[in-house]
């Protein structure tokens, strides 16, 4: 089915000169270093303090720390939330943006003028969209009173520290990353040339098939920088939700970041460090899988 | 005869289509705007909300600027928080941005097992949950000694690793054709950057530099753990802290908040379509 070669790109040029790999490495060399200070180093420094009883004292305590960890039902809790977030609000995010990236894709009015609105939650600042989703939905604010008014509630309900909350925090993340989701699958789609539509077009007349076999398809590389992006993101949400539901928010939206940063307070150096390498060993795990399967992916198209 | 009548009833049919796909895109345009109008909403209410003084309902004699009064001359408390913003904000944007230029451009020309790994360590930093990292930062910082100055601040943030895997995406999609050319007549590494990937990657640069305004400028935790002088705290920490500010206020700072990044994006927005648009650009093997 498959008419044209899969596009590859980003092949590296070889560097061919010795003097070349030379500059190159000096080129990198403050980024390295700089990096190394204040990322690779620390976390190595984490570590010690994970297997270790506390600052002070200093002995040696092996996975004492870890397993306090894995024991705490905050802890649990926290990882499930975030796991359940994630794993809802992904696929929904790119789901949507991808709906819209193709909707738009033709020729509409004023399609620019919407294209900008779609960017602009991405780029307000979080304070300022804390600031109006606390109000929208506290006790007072208006969603509660609408809701009074058209008789559907009979008092009036704070919506942050209901069941609510967790469809609060989904719709806050689509509202944010839409827009920037929607922009790289427009790109993607943009670059998809229009013979292969007509190819498929002499196939068959169904929008449908056009979909399957050459939307789908060559937006691969796209739809996996969006996951990607898109993971990235949904953990940066718990900085609008933390400014919205504060330390310790209703139980199905305290997340992970929730527990790390109440320990942070707590200065529990043990709890703390033990559950930030958890966390830095599961993300490795699944970033080596994403780009192991990626390559595959893009080896047997 | 029939010929006439034949086309005819083509035209009459060519029509009708071309009607329904008006149609049809009127429709989308329609139900688009419906869904953009509500993700405009909260800047919209944000907006409408700044002029009102006090707690009162939606009136539209009671439109006011008390507000703004309020906090840039009465109070004035609005200028010094702002001005840390801009003092931690701008560094990091330029910063980063200035050194994670000829970083990208290593990296994507440099792929050995090893810088491969390297660069795969950049981007798990990137994914992990955010006080993941800030965990180890703190521990260094006191141990240098930078805690309460703005450095503190500054310095993780000029070496993230947003700024490579952003631009990594756009050199990597650069034609080998101009860098070879110009290896050919002997550039240096150096004058290659700043002469042919630099041009070339003007989109993703501002790219880069309109997201990491936006994501610095709202930072909240940094500031606060490290910086712990109130004098110094930026502008994003005033506005999360609801209890200390009457809370008319707020929206009104709310939107001269936004100001700066709304400006940026109005103003890169043509760049920042087509920048992140590069990122994508495969080479196909047709072309």
């Amino acid at each position: 089915m498959y008419i044209i070669p899969y596009p590859v790109g980003g092949e590296a040029l070889s560097v061919h000169y010795k003097k070349t790999k030379l500059e190159l490495i000096i080129m990198i060399l403050p980024s390295l270093i700089g990096f190394s200070i204040f990322f690779v180093f620390p976390f190595f420094v984490c570590l010690y303090y994970s297997v270790i009883e506390n600052p002070v004292s200093g002995g040696f305590v092996g996975i004492k720390n870890y397993l306090k960890v894995f024991e705490n039902k905050s802890f649990l809790l926290s990882v499930k939330n975030t796991v359940f977030f994630t794993g809802i609000v992904v696929p929904l995010n790119m789901a949507l943006s991808l709906a819209l990236a193709i909707v738009l894709h033709r020729k509409i009015p004023i399609r620019k003028t919407l294209r900008t609105s779609f960017i602009l939650p991405l780029v307000i600042p979080t304070v300022s969209v804390a600031l109006v989703w606390k109000n929208i939905f506290d006790i007072q604010g208006p969603l509660n009173q609408i809701l009074m008014s058209m008789n559907l509630i009979t008092r009036q309900i704070d919506f942050l520290e209901s069941n609510f909350a967790f469809y609060i925090a989904v719709t806050l993340f689509l509202w944010k990353n839409t827009g920037y989701c929607f922009i790289l699958f427009s790109a993607g789609l943009a670059n998809i040339p229009l013979e292969y539509y007509d190819y498929i077009k002499l196939e068959s007349k169904s929008n449908f098939a056009v979909f399957k076999h050459i939307t789908i398809v060559y937006l691969a590389p796209t739809t996996f920088f969006v996951f990607i992006i898109s993971i990235i993101n949904s953990f940066k949400v718990f900085r609008d939700l933390y400014l919205i539901s504060g330390n310790y928010p209703h139980e199905s939206i305290y997340m992970l970041q929730n527990f790390i940063n109440n320990s942070f307070k707590g200065l529990d150096y043990g709890k703390l460090t033990s559950s930030a390498v958890i966390v830095a060993v599961v993300v490795y795990t699944l970033v080596l899988v994403l780009y192991k399967t990626e390559r595959k992916i893009g080896n047997d198209l | 005869m029939t010929c006439d009548h034949e086309n005819k009833t083509k035209l009459y049919y060519l029509r009708k289509i071309k009607a329904v796909t008006i149609y049809k895109k009127l429709a989308l345009g329609f139900f688009t705007s419906l869904i953009a109008l509500v993700f405009l909403f909260p800047l919209i209410y944000t907006c409408i909300n700044s002029f009102i003084g006090g707690t009162q309902s939606i009136n539209i004699k009671s439109l006011t600027v008390s507000q703004y009064q309020s906090i840039l001359a009465v109070n004035s408390w609005f200028f010094p928080f702002f001005k840390n913003s801009i003092i931690l904000v701008i560094p990091i944007v330029v910063g980063q941005t200035i050194i994670a230029l000829p970083t990208a451009y290593a990296f994507s020309r440099l792929r050995s097992k090893l810088f491969d790994t390297i660069f795969f360590i950049y981007v798990i930093t990137l994914m992990m949950p955010f006080l993941v990292t800030l965990v180890p930062n703190y521990i260094i910082v006191e141990k240098l000694g930078l805690l309460t100055k703005y450095s503190s601040v500054i310095l993780p943030g000029i070496f993230g690793a947003f700024g490579v895997f952003l631009l990594k995406q756009f050199i990597q999609h650069i034609p080998t054709e101009y860098i070879e050319s110009a290896e050919m007549m002997g550039a240096s590494q150096f004058i290659i950057l700043i002469k042919v990937v630099v041009p070339l990657i003007k989109n993703g640069i501002m790219a880069l530099v309109v997201l990491l305004f936006v994501d610095n400028w709202s930072m909240v935790e940094q500031p606060l753990i490290f910086l712990q002088d109130v004098e110094k705290f930026p502008l994003s920490i005033f506005l999360s802290n609801n209890e200390i500010l009457v809370l008319d206020d707020v929206f009104a700072a709310a939107v001269l908040s936004m100001l700066p990044a709304l400006l940026l994006i109005l103003l890169c927005e043509r760049y920042f379509s087509r920048g992140v648009s590069m990122s994508m650009l495969t080479r196909s093997k047709t072309n």
